[in-house]
């Protein structure tokens, strides 16, 4: 009965390059496999495709505001949307990203967290490489 | 999720304000097959919005919002929305904000990640309790009041009385109270027009019983000036008083066959006309009548007009008498303790379990008046402290058990005289040793002050309060 906001969105482009090692058999760097199965399960095949739709262009959303708000040295930004993007990527199972979120410190001096930052945005999209695979057919998703 | 769930459940809303598309996408599926209907906002501002135009029973809250502080909006639905129920969601490591959060009134907290089936049973559970809580209070409202409007009183006759109170005052309908003398019957009718749409008008009552017969009408309807003997002014009648407001009658079982055609002229037509005029006027007033006479036993005797009766007896309302309201008695006894103590200034620590044991055997027949005068009486004679037993003075042909004997002094036959007088006597004695006042003298002979009215005209004596009979009514309770 919930009513619904969102519509489908397409998948994001993927600006960066895959991971190089095979994703067929699950064996992921950022996802857990089992939570994007669950998801599967409880809502089939084409409502996971429009939620995962979602949460990659979302991904897409916040590594672009972690960029800006680098670029803005704006360290409140920085933490508020690395806040956020820790909570999308644990709902999703990408703990990967998760724990790259948590490990940096990103509420305090903007030039102590900058590394941090950064590698974060460049795991975001190797998380959203790695999503494109599994969810391409053959991929661990679709097998 | 949808199997067994109550309407109650069904009905419920569940709001869910999560800044994340992802997220709050993932929650509304998960939320999709549930029983409740749901939305979704992505800030507080759009937050307030929807809670101001329709408010949700359980808000799934994020604390972290792009436009708001961290508890700005949890802050915010606590002032503005406070039967609204909080489920906060909070990231790792946000115990201390968890904490914060349940001090400060929400009902649970779920730390991210949220699995489908923690989120359905924590909204399950949030949402079971808050229709139970709802259920009880709707209870305590319904059956929990110990008074309402002047009354006083938990027992179960009573909540029917104030629920139907509370039921007929939306009404127009005529309402027609029964019940034996001292149960309230002008309580009752004030407590219906100050929940009624009239209640900032005026609520007139007249006794019948307390005016003489060949004024009544003028009382009711009003007379122009020259009407009546020695009444050379123009007199507004208590109708045209209670216009846009309520008009109660009581003792209506006194009028004459005569009178209670005019009255049910004017319930029918809402127009009166002066003793004097011919001309009609409007009057728009709510009408409550009572008797504590059998109304239809009247009408079978011939003394009340059937069609008047239909007319009247519209909502029926039966005031139960004083023995059949259980434990309210001692309500009542302590109610009036703090009352007359206060007017006394004089300190009562309550009752003795001898004394209320006393009140409680007592069949009251006299119903809550007779209670209030046995109060009243205790209260006045006792120093202060607790009222023991031997200061609730009651009438000894209605005490339980045994009658005490009554001291008789052996007189002379001669001196013997019909019981007529000695009664008569004893009125206006009381009468009397009360300066006139009617009122007051029926409380201390223990009968209504409508019985001392009936009995002064019965023997043509005037009454000393001018026979004026707006509003001079007992307040019982």
């Amino acid at each position: 009965m919930m009513s619904r906001r969102l519509h489908d969105k397409e998948s994001p482009a993927v600006s960066t390059a895959v991971p190089t090692h095979s994703l067929a058999n699950a064996d992921t760097i950022y996802f857990d496999i089992a939570v994007l199965r669950r998801l599967h399960k409880h809502f089939g095949e084409l409502r996971t495709d429009t939620l995962l739709n979602t949460f990659a262009a979302e991904l897409v959303l916040r590594g672009r505001q972690v960029e800006d708000a680098i670029a803005q040295t704006d360290a409140a930004a920085l933490a508020r949307v690395v806040h956020t993007m820790r909570g999308i990527a644990l709902a999703f199972g990408c703990n990967g990203l998760a724990a790259l979120c948590e490990s940096g410190k990103f509420d305090g001096d903007m030039e102590a967290c900058r590394d941090v930052a950064s590698q974060l945005v460049r795991a975001n999209r190797h998380a959203l490489a790695e999503l494109a695979v599994l969810r391409s057919p053959g991929g661990a998703l679709r097998s | 999720m949808s199997g067994g769930a109550s309407p109650r459940l069904a009905a419920c809303r569940v709001l869910i304000v999560e800044d994340s598309d992802a997220i709050s996408a993932l929650y509304t599926a998960y939320l999709e097959d549930s029983p409740w209907h749901g939305a979704v906002v992505a800030t507080a501002l759009d937050a307030k919005q929807s809670i101001l135009t329709s408010a949700p029973s359980l808000i799934l809250l994020d604390l972290t919002l792009p436009d708001a502080q961290e508890f700005e909006l949890f802050d915010w639905i606590r002032a503005n929305a406070p039967l609204v129920d909080i489920l906060v969601l909070t990231g790792h490591g946000s115990i201390d904000r968890a904490v914060r959060a349940l001090q400060s009134g929400a009902v649970d907290f779920l730390e991210k990640p949220i699995s489908r089936d923690r989120l359905l049973l924590s909204v399950r559970n949030a949402l079971e309790c808050l229709v139970l809580r709802q259920q009880v209070n709707n209870l305590l409202r319904d059956y929990g009041r110990d008074q309402f409007r002047g009354f006083v009183g938990a027992s179960v006759a009573m909540q029917g009385i104030y629920r139907m109170v509370e039921a007929v005052s939306r009404s127009s309908a005529t309402i027609f109270i029964t019940g034996e003398s001292g149960t309230g019957k002008e309580v009752c009718a004030q407590a219906i027009h100050q929940e009624s749409q009239h209640a900032q008008g005026p609520f007139v009552a007249v006794n019948c019983s307390a005016i003489a017969p060949d004024l009544l009408e003028s009382e009711l309807f009003g007379r122009v000036s020259g009407a009546l003997n020695g009444a050379p002014q123009a007199h507004e009648g208590a109708a045209e008083q209670a216009n846009r407001g309520t008009l109660f009658l009581d003792e209506i079982g006194e009028l004459n066959l005569d009178l209670q055609g005019k009255l049910l002229r004017f319930l029918q037509t809402n127009l009166v006309k002066r003793v004097g005029s011919t001309q009609e006027r409007k009057v728009d007033a709510r009408i409550i009548c009572a008797t504590n006479r059998d109304p239809w036993s009247e009408v079978r005797a011939g003394r009340f007009r059937e069609d008047l009766y239909y007319r009247l007896n519209v909502i029926p309302i039966r005031l139960p008498p004083l023995r059949e309201r259980g434990e309210d008695v001692v309500l009542l006894a302590r109610s009036f303790l703090r009352s007359f103590a206060r007017e006394e200034g004089k300190h009562f620590d309550g009752f003795t379990a001898a004394a209320l044991e006393r009140i409680r055997q007592h069949r009251w027949p006299g119903n809550v008046r007779e209670l209030q005068n046995a109060i009243r009486r205790a209260v006045v004679f006792a120093p202060g402290g607790q009222v023991e037993a031997a200061a609730i003075a009651l009438d000894p042909s209605e005490a339980p058990g045994t009658v005490e004997p009554i001291a008789v002094s052996v007189q002379p036959k001669a001196a013997i005289e019909p019981l007529a007088v000695t009664e008569r006597r004893a009125v206006e004695g009381a009468i009397s040793a009360c300066g006139g006042n009617i009122p007051q003298a029926a409380r201390l002979l223990e009968v209504s002050a409508s019985t001392l009215y009936r009995k002064l005209q019965l023997w043509g004596v005037e009454s000393p309060t001018g026979g004026g009979g707006v509003s001079d009514t007992l307040h019982v309770n």
